[in-house]
């Protein structure tokens, strides 16, 4: 004779097996979701072979990705329509071998991204300026990271400012004075990937100083709002992020 | 064996006995019926065991979770590709600069799959462009001086928040209002269409869309451009809508 007991937990296996084949909703990073959400290089497989220029590739790529996405979850786009509510705002660099939403595991939605060259910020600066008001206004963002990387073009430019004019001379100045302020040091290094990493790892304090000093990020801070200001820096050449423990708090 | 015969005292007793207990000699005279059921006596079936559960870990903040999984996907890049990162550190030779918005839900690598070194990016507040920013002007000379970027994509985006800022623009002061101002201005030029509109949805949408062409037209008139274009050079420039309803990115042939 079956007895309550048993039944409910005959249901409550029942309940378990009927869901191991029921795909859970993708929630946390995008490694947590299950194996059927395709690659970046099985979704670059599947683009029609023909004559397409790279931003037609793009696009083919864009649909195959976001029907993937459909086809594991249909609401999955809707969630979005709701807002925004990041849980970090990135500072990083433009450049094309840093993707900040690859390099993190994070999926849309985690995370609010700044991207200029040699990820800088100045108080003259309206464009990274609005990023900051509307992180800390808006979004009440808690956490900033200002996110530099070993090899940057940005830096490197810094060492050699004479050879630039435009906007690129003028953007690069205060990374440049900071080099010209820290010479010896920095020159005293083995030229390339060295002075490359210390002169990117000052940068970094620079703009994290700079990030946490702001008047918004005070007046926050001082209505009670916690804001957060790391300072990481990204090593191309092993994949990994270096927390520079330079926190401002 | 019921259940219901022992209490939660009993069942915790009968754990240790499981985890206390010592493998059953076996003697002389016990047949294999015998040990069975003096088994099941030390291991009843129908006894849910509890085992002592580990604390619950506390939940790690995001820059806290991302430094623990980027350990794990440099490790598995690494075990896929041993050369995926030394790779990397040549010279960057992207073909495309993205122009797109900060939005956290536009993630312009993942949605490109960008990650082999193919976009060279540019995010802020709106995708918004002005011949006065030193910021986005020196992206673009970078990009095309320096790397030789064969196309530009200016890439704006459904339920944006630049645009409901724009909306409202009478409410904002500090940098985020001077920043807004071209796209406020944009917005009362076309005042009467997009109000126009049924949905909110629509209306914001159309604001993007009018941006967008914007910021395409403003690239047209930088002197950079045009002297790239002159001297033979390729260099495409596009305007892309993505929709965040559905993850799709439109071109909206604005070029």
């Amino acid at each position: 004779m079956v007895s309550i007991k048993s039944f409910f937990n005959i249901a409550a296996i029942a309940t378990v097996l009927s869901g191991v084949n029921a795909a859970p909703k993708c929630v946390k990073r995008v490694v947590d979701c299950p194996r059927h959400h395709l690659t970046p290089q099985e979704i670059e497989a599947m683009i029609p072979a023909g004559n397409h220029t790279l931003t037609e590739m793009v696009l083919e790529y864009n649909k195959i990705w976001s029907n993937d996405n459909l086809s594991f979850d249909p609401n999955y786009f809707k969630n979005f329509t709701g807002g925004q509510y990041p849980g970090l705002t990135w500072i990083g660099c433009s450049d094309s071998r840093v993707p900040s939403d690859t390099l993190t595991e994070t999926v849309p939605g985690q995370i609010f991204t700044h991207r200029n060259i040699a990820n800088s910020v100045s108080e003259d600066d309206i464009n990274s300026l609005a990023v900051l008001q509307y992180t800390i206004d808006e979004l009440k963002v808690q956490d900033i990271v200002i996110s530099g990387h070993t090899y940057c073009g940005g830096i490197n430019a810094a060492m050699n400012a004479t050879a630039f004019n435009g906007p690129i001379a003028k953007w690069i100045q205060p990374i440049a004075d900071l080099y010209e302020a820290n010479r010896a040091q920095i020159d005293a290094l083995s030229p390339g990937y060295e002075r490359n990493y210390a002169l990117g790892k000052l940068n970094v304090k620079r703009v994290v100083d700079i990030v946490g000093n702001l008047e918004m990020v005070k007046t926050a801070r001082e209505e009670g709002q916690i804001v957060r200001v790391h300072g990481w820096i990204y090593h191309m050449e092993t994949g990994l992020i270096e927390d520079l423990k330079v926190t401002n708090e | 064996m019921n259940s219901r015969a022992f209490s939660t005292l009993q069942r915790s007793s009968i754990t240790k006995l499981i985890f206390q207990a010592k493998p059953i000699r076996i003697h002389r005279g016990y047949t294999a019926s015998l040990l069975n059921s003096i088994r099941k006596q030390q291991f009843p079936p129908n006894i849910k065991y509890v085992h002592n559960s580990p604390k619950p870990v506390p939940a790690l903040s995001l820059p806290e979770q991302i430094l623990k999984y980027n350990k794990e996907w440099a490790k598995n890049k690494t075990k896929a590709d041993s050369s995926y990162f030394e790779n990397m550190t040549a010279v960057q030779t992207p073909e495309i600069l993205w122009i797109g918005c900060s939005d956290s839900r536009v993630c312009s690598d993942v949605l490109t799959g960008s990650n082999f070194g193919r976009v060279f990016t540019l995010r802020n507040v709106g995708n918004s462009l002005s011949t006065t920013d030193t910021n986005s002007l020196a992206v673009i000379q970078f990009a095309v001086e320096t790397l030789k970027i064969k196309h530009i994509v200016i890439v704006g985006h459904t339920f944006c928040g630049a645009m409901e800022a724009a909306f409202k623009y009478n409410s904002l002061n500090g940098p985020i209002s001077d920043w807004i101002k071209p796209i406020a201005d944009l917005y009362n030029k076309n005042k009467p269409t997009i109000d126009a509109l049924p949905t909110h949805k629509q209306q914001n949408q159309a604001l993007s869309e009018l941006n967008v062409k914007r910021n395409v037209d403003i690239i047209n008139s930088l002197d950079i451009i045009k002297k790239t274009k002159k001297s033979g050079k390729e260099l495409n420039i596009h305007g892309w809508i993505y929709d965040i309803e559905n993850g799709s990115l439109q071109d909206l042939k604005v070029s």
